[in-house]
């Protein structure tokens, strides 16, 4: 299933929809690791900036030319495209008008602009822009764009090796990772890297955590059978729930007069592939005598994930759970109406299941949806009404 | 009818008389594309079934596949009638997953323009309900001082119904010139309106008769199903999330909850009307307080949550609005479930209709409020 | 006896006339008073000065826009409504041009939005480094065929045109608020 549907979304990218924005595979192997080693570093500005080239020109189904593409790919011969025509006259005829701007107050302009927010290339700015304000005037795209593939070197280098045996791989390599630099830029490139390790302490955004309050961790203890994990963060106590006991717990918070966890705010599912498939149950209880919430999490196996249902508990998880079955596809055991109940009845397929393809499957024509409605029999057959 | 299921799409019972009435997808008085399935003795109500789904968009699909900023405007879409309440819950999510820091200033024009909303949203509520039971002429007068408030929402964000008005991490920018001084002649203008509501409807003997002991849903009841907003709050439970767990600046401001004790659709309506005269009291003191500095505090370019979850709700004038949101460390969402205080209200519509007449289920149906671009998401 | 109270009490609630009267008095006060409504074809109300409208490209003073072809709003449009291409500007070819924004080294020869697709949220107007965008005055987009609905970038420069004008003339206290209207395309054929 899982297999088919992946193909079926790669065949099914259309040119003009770009599916996939420059993203990261939405599991959790999210390169954390690359990413956070190299932050905001340049080396990874040239990599999501080709990145982003490449998906630019996989949306238009042309010859994209981004900054960088242009100056490591095709220094020289510039290939003009048939549409450049129109807009390319307009702008000649329009730069021949007589004015010229005063060059003083360009020339402050610029520098006062030479901020990264402006100087930058697409993705993010790189703080080491600033620093090359002064060369900045004359080109600062074409002077930055072919340092970059050697700048990826020492970071990949550095990560195992110390600072100072860096420079001397930077200047072993160099010559045969980029012949085209030009002498008079070499200076530059160690100047750079050297600059690098001062920046590395990047700030890393944690979650808060904290201690567990004292009725998640009494729960926990009561019950330290099912219950496997218990954990506090941004201030959200979290019970993590083996799926044998969940609906007794449930009961335990519902029942129990010093937690009174009687008002169900939300029901859902989850569903999240990566290095560990999996799927939960999440439910977030609010005690309307005690003024708190907890959230309630069960994990359930990718493949066919089943629970019991708490709408026996919590007359509002009725809808919520065959929400969670429409989209996910999760069975509530003792559901006494476990329908489709946002998506036709005929649907096929669970849509936030990471495998269905975030704009659906585009061969699904009209004609086959016709074919399906006419197998299901109707919903309702009223009987026919007599007047006397 | 036992309360725990919600039966399947409906069969004709055995009884003679027994009678299936469809109800929708469009019908005016089901304020959208709600599909309702009666079944009718004679004219009583005897069980109903609503079908949903005729709206649904993927939004939390949508969400799963977009970074963090580029989903706000969609959230404007959920409940296109309080798009603000949406924006402002959503932004908060993201600003607590990625403990962004907003300005004061910030927080108050949020506050302002939330109940601001709550009062849009209230008005159109009372126009097109009291329109559905048969006061044609309440329904004018409500959407002219709509217009006031959108008049406001245009001048500050650009846009009057999809608003997108809140930025993650503060604002889009500051108030223009003049609109605090708009906001106050709205402000001194507002309450006679309100009194005028009050006039044409509280005592009106119609009215009385078409919305006293209908639709009764007991304290109990509220919380089994899960109610929220001026439901709840209609059959004497002061449940607030402004108050219960204050986001923004609202642990600051002195307002009171409105509750009443009868759970009808009249109960409800006095809560209604009494919530847009707490929100003028509100909005008084957000303009009298309304600090100076900056509009949106300091954003990293890219926003890149850490790993973890969150479930985040804020009062928005139907009730509970929440978003759960589990970051897997990347630049999007890996899981975002809307809490939509109308999906989870309409449920419990056969518990609301037992025993009512075919005429009363419009009127029951007004006083949920619901917003089908919530339920269906 | 009780039944006979009940009769009475509701007698007298039916034959208390007051809120009949109070409702009567609301309307007969409105209807003494000035009309809310525009006609709307005959007459157009005024929008505000920051209402978000078609997205406009700004013109420089040569006539030219002020894009440096960053990408960054077509990468941060949640709704993908936006086709930009960009050609870069060798040196040589630079030397004979002339551009307000220092920036701007290469040439924009397709700027297009996709106003069936477009939801204005002004997400890319945000992020522009250097205002080459912004949001015209112009919430017309009646227009009799499907092409039409994509912007190319000469109406999109038309419209910044009359956005800039409006914009000045805003400044200078000229006017208090003005729509623009919706450039018509030039058709090919």
């Amino acid at each position: 299933m899982a297999e088919t549907h992946d193909k079926e979304a790669g065949a099914s990218v259309e040119p003009d929809g770009p599916t996939e924005l420059p993203q990261e595979p939405s599991a959790g192997s999210n390169s954390a690791s690359q990413e956070e080693v190299g932050g905001e570093s340049l080396d990874t500005n040239s990599a999501s900036a080709s990145e982003m080239a490449g998906g630019m020109s996989a949306i238009k189904g042309e010859e994209e030319v981004t900054p960088e593409g242009e100056q490591t790919g095709s220094a020289g011969n510039e290939s003009v495209p048939v549409e450049a025509k129109p807009g390319e006259e307009a702008s000649t005829k329009e730069t021949v008008a007589p004015e010229e701007p005063p060059k003083a107050q360009a020339q402050e302009k610029s520098a006062e602009e030479a901020s990264p927010k402006g100087t930058v290339a697409p993705e993010e700015p790189p703080k080491a822009l600033p620093q090359e304000k002064s060369a900045e005037e004359a080109s600062p795209k074409g002077t930055i764009a072919p340092e970059e593939p050697p700048k990826a070197l020492p970071q990949e280098k550095s990560a195992e090796a110390e600072p100072g045996e860096e420079v001397v791989v930077l200047e072993e390599r160099k010559p045969s990772a980029k012949p085209p630099v030009s002498a008079s830029k070499m200076p530059r490139k160690t100047a750079a890297p050297r600059k690098r390790p001062v920046r590395r302490p990047k700030k890393v955004v944690k979650a808060p955590e904290k201690e567990p309050s004292g009725f998640v961790r009494d729960v926990a203890a009561a019950h330290s059978e099912i219950v496997a994990d218990v954990y506090n963060r941004y201030g959200e106590d979290t019970i993590v729930v083996r799926s044998g006991g969940y609906h007794s717990l449930c009961r335990h918070l519902r029942d129990q007069a010093a937690l009174r966890f009687d008002y169900l705010s939300l029901l859902t599912g989850a569903h999240y592939v990566g290095t560990e498939p999996r799927c939960e149950v999440v439910l977030e209880l609010y005690s309307t005598p005690y003024n708190r919430r907890v959230r309630v999490k069960v994990l359930l196996p990718a493949e066919a994930p089943s629970v019991d249902s708490v709408a026996d508990l919590w007359p509002t998880a009725g809808w919520q759970e065959r929400e969670a079955y429409d989209m996910l596809g999760i069975h509530f055991h003792g559901h006494s109406d476990l329908r489709r109940i946002l998506l036709p009845q005929y649907w096929e397929g669970h849509p936030l299941r990471k495998d269905y393809p975030w704009r659906g499957f585009r061969e699904r024509s009209e004609e086959i949806l016709q074919e399906r409605l006419a197998k299901i029999p109707l919903e309702t057959e009223t009987k026919p009404y007599s007047f006397d | 009818m036992e309360t725990g299921t919600v039966g399947a799409f409906l069969e004709p019972g055995e009884k003679e008389g027994d009678f299936i009435l469809n109800m929708g997808p469009q019908h005016p008085a089901t304020h959208g594309v709600l599909r309702v399935i009666l079944r009718t003795e004679g004219e009583n109500v005897v069980d109903c079934d609503s079908d949903i789904g005729y709206l649904h968009r993927g939004q939390e699909k949508t969400a799963e596949n977009l970074p963090y900023v580029e989903f706000t405007p969609y959230t404007d879409r959920l409940d296109y009638i309080a798009a603000p309440a949406m924006n402002l819950t959503w932004v908060e999510a993201c600003e607590r997953l990625l403990q962004l820091e907003v300005p004061e200033r910030a927080k108050y024009i949020r506050v302002i323009i939330a109940e601001l909303t709550r009062l849009a949203s209230h008005l159109l509520w009372l126009g097109t309900h009291a329109m559905d039971i048969g006061a044609l002429t309440l329904f004018l007068y409500c959407f002219r001082e709509r217009e006031m408030v959108l008049d406001l929402f245009e001048g500050f964000g650009g846009a009057r119904l999809t608003t997108h008005i809140f930025r993650v991490g503060g604002l889009p920018n500051d108030l223009p010139k003049g609109w605090l001084e708009d906001l106050e002649a709205f402000l001194d203008l507002f309450p006679s309106r309100l009194s005028d509501y009050h006039k044409l409807l509280t005592k009106n003997r119609i009215w009385l008769r078409r919305t006293k002991g209908i639709g009764v849903v007991t304290a109990d009841e509220c919380v089994d199903w899960g109610l929220s907003g001026p439901l709840i709050r209609g059959s004497g439970i002061a449940l607030d999330l402004r108050r219960k767990q204050p986001y923004e600046i609202y642990d600051r401001l002195d307002f009171d909850i409105p509750t009443q004790e009868e759970g009808d659709v009249y109960a409800r309506y006095l809560v209604r009307m009494e919530e847009m005269n707490q929100s003028l009291r509100i909005l008084r003191q957000c303009v009298d307080q309304l600090p100076s500095g900056p509009f949106i505090g300091k954003v990293p370019k890219r926003l890149k949550a850490p790993k973890g979850e969150l479930y985040h709700a804020t009062e928005s004038p139907r009730g509970e609005f929440g978003f759960y949101i589990y970051s897997d460390g990347g630049t999007q969402p890996a899981r975002v479930k809307i809490r939509a205080p109308s999906f989870i209200n309409l449920q419990a519509l056969p518990v609301l209709i037992r025993g009512a007449l075919l005429a009363d289920v419009v009127a029951v149906i007004g006083s949920i409020d619901i917003v089908l671009g919530e339920v269906d998401r | 006896m009780s039944k006979l109270k009940e009769f009475l009490s509701k007698a007298v609630a039916m034959a208390d006339p007051s809120d009949l009267v109070a409702g009567a008095s609301v309307t007969i006060k409105y209807f003494f008073s000035h009309p809310v409504t525009v006609m709307y074809p005959f007459e157009k109300r005024e929008f505000s000065s920051c209402a978000k409208g078609v997205l406009a490209l700004i013109p420089d003073k040569y006539g030219d826009d002020l894009c440096i072809g960053c990408m960054q709003c077509v990468k941060i449009c949640p709704v993908d409504c936006l086709t930009v291409e960009m050609r870069k500007l060798s040196k040589e070819e630079l030397l004979g041009r002339k551009f307000e924004e220092k920036k701007k080294k290469a040439l924009i020869p397709t700027f297009e939005v996709d106003l069936q697709r477009c939801m204005l949220c002004s997400l890319c107007v945000e992020i522009c480094p250097t205002d080459a965008l912004e949001m015209s005055q112009t919430v017309t987009l009646i227009m009799t065929n499907r092409e039409d609905q994509v912007l190319d970038r000469m109406r999109m420069l038309e419209l910044g045109k009359d956005t800039q004008r409006y914009r000045n003339r805003l400044a200078a206290g000229e006017i208090e608020c003005e729509a623009i209207q919706c450039p018509e395309p030039k058709h090919k054929d």
